[in-house]
């Protein structure tokens, strides 16, 4: 009986995982999750505010690329694919509530102390000074309250390039629109959220 | 010729100073201009601010259930093989008449070889029949064709190898061309996930 060679999958690219995704090799659909269960789940949750629900997008979302790997195109970026998928998915359903925006008090939706709980947004510790980390906390609420104000486009936007990093490129890939758009989009968010957050210090 | 230090920070200088820093340009006109420094300053608080925000994880059980929800790949690989119950019947009934007919065949030729005598006697007749059956519709045929009015065209088109070879080349086109046409009707659709 012969046994299939050990991969070190920490070692391939996302391309040569897809491969032995396609190949059915189950370890390959746990390396891609593994990979991309934080920024995806991020991403959506950011767009959604709601921990339940994006966890089920999220799931959605792996679902969907997942049973669809043999219809990947590897001139592509893995990263384009999954996350164009994730933020569409938050889009739609961002269009279907109606574009409502959320506080950092909880989904308006909440209707139970329980739900009103689950859907607060709870920072994450830091290795920092308490006063630092009172600041810097301070300046992460008023941003993320800040960001939750913009047009779902600019979030996508804002949020993919300066909270997970990506390139203006594989945005415009992404977004499916053009380099110059991604831009102008970006540049307005930061200038809606430079307004916001001038007012609050104002406050 | 020096950029003016007086214009007020563009939209490009203000996203170019996350990449590359802060170029001479700006930093001597935000020195002089209080608007500007303010809106720099504001601008990379922001920036900083924004790529220290925490990333959220989901919980641990997303694997389980995702991988719980997901048909392998192996598995669609084989389902899509695996032929339809119109096919499977299909293939049935071929291999039934292809039975029949060889069955028949065989034991008509084991007949045939027991009983020389009468084999002889049954096909001697039918044989003369059948041959002067088709040499007379082959005839009919010809006359028929010969008769037509484009036949003098075509004969004419094919009366040497550098006449008919464009009609050559024009029917192996067209041969082609079906075939891929009929390639492309009969492939099924790819199952498209987005791209």
């Amino acid at each position: 009986m012969s046994h299939p060679t050990p991969v070190d999958w920490r070692l391939l690219t996302d391309q040569e995982v897809v491969r032995h995704a396609v190949a059915g090799r189950e370890a390959a659909y746990r390396e891609l999750i593994r990979r991309y269960q934080r920024p995806v789940f991020s991403l959506v949750y950011r767009m959604v505010r709601d921990r339940e629900l994006a966890e089920d997008l999220t799931q959605e979302t792996f679902v969907k690329v997942l049973n669809a790997i043999d219809s990947y195109r590897p001139e592509y970026r893995f990263s384009s694919w999954i996350f164009k998928i994730a933020n569409n998915a938050s889009i739609d359903h961002l269009r279907r509530r109606g574009l409502d925006t959320l506080s950092l008090d909880g989904s308006p939706h909440a209707e139970t102390a329980e739900a009103i709980e689950a859907t607060t947004l709870q920072l994450g510790d830091t290795a920092e000074s308490p006063l630092e980390e009172v600041a810097n906390r301070e300046l992460g609420d008023q941003i993320e309250a800040a960001i939750n104000t913009l047009r779902p486009e600019y979030r996508s936007c804002i949020i993919l390039r300066h909270i997970e990093g990506r390139p203006y490129e594989e945005i415009a890939e992404i977004l499916e629109l053009p380099l110059g758009t991604v831009k102008t989009y970006i540049h307005r968010a930061r200038n809606e959220l430079r307004i916001l957050l001038a007012d609050t210090r104002e406050d | 010729m020096a950029p003016d230090p007086t214009l007020h920070v563009s939209a490009d200088e203000l996203d170019a100073l996350h990449e590359q820093g802060l170029s001479t340009r700006v930093t001597s006109h935000i020195a002089t201009c209080p608007p500007c420094r303010q809106l720099v300053a504001l601008d990379l608080r922001l920036v900083a601010g924004l790529s220290t925000l925490p990333t959220w994880d989901a919980s641990p059980t997303l694997a389980a259930r995702v991988l719980g929800r997901l048909t392998p790949a192996t598995d669609r690989a084989v389902v899509a093989s695996m032929p339809s119950d119109r096919e499977r019947a299909a293939r049935r009934r071929v291999i039934i008449a292809g039975l029949l007919t060889g069955g028949g065949v065989a034991a008509g030729f084991t007949w045939a070889v027991l009983n020389p005598a009468a084999a002889q006697g049954l096909a001697g007749p039918a044989v003369t029949e059948v041959s002067q059956a088709l040499w007379l519709s082959l005839q009919g045929l010809v006359a028929n064709t010969i008769e037509q009015p484009w036949f003098g065209t075509v004969r004419d088109a094919l009366a040497s190898p550098t006449r008919a070879l464009p009609y050559l080349v024009g029917a192996g086109v067209a041969y082609a061309l079906t075939l891929v046409g009929f390639r492309r009707l009969l492939t099924s659709p790819a199952t498209d996930a987005g791209w």
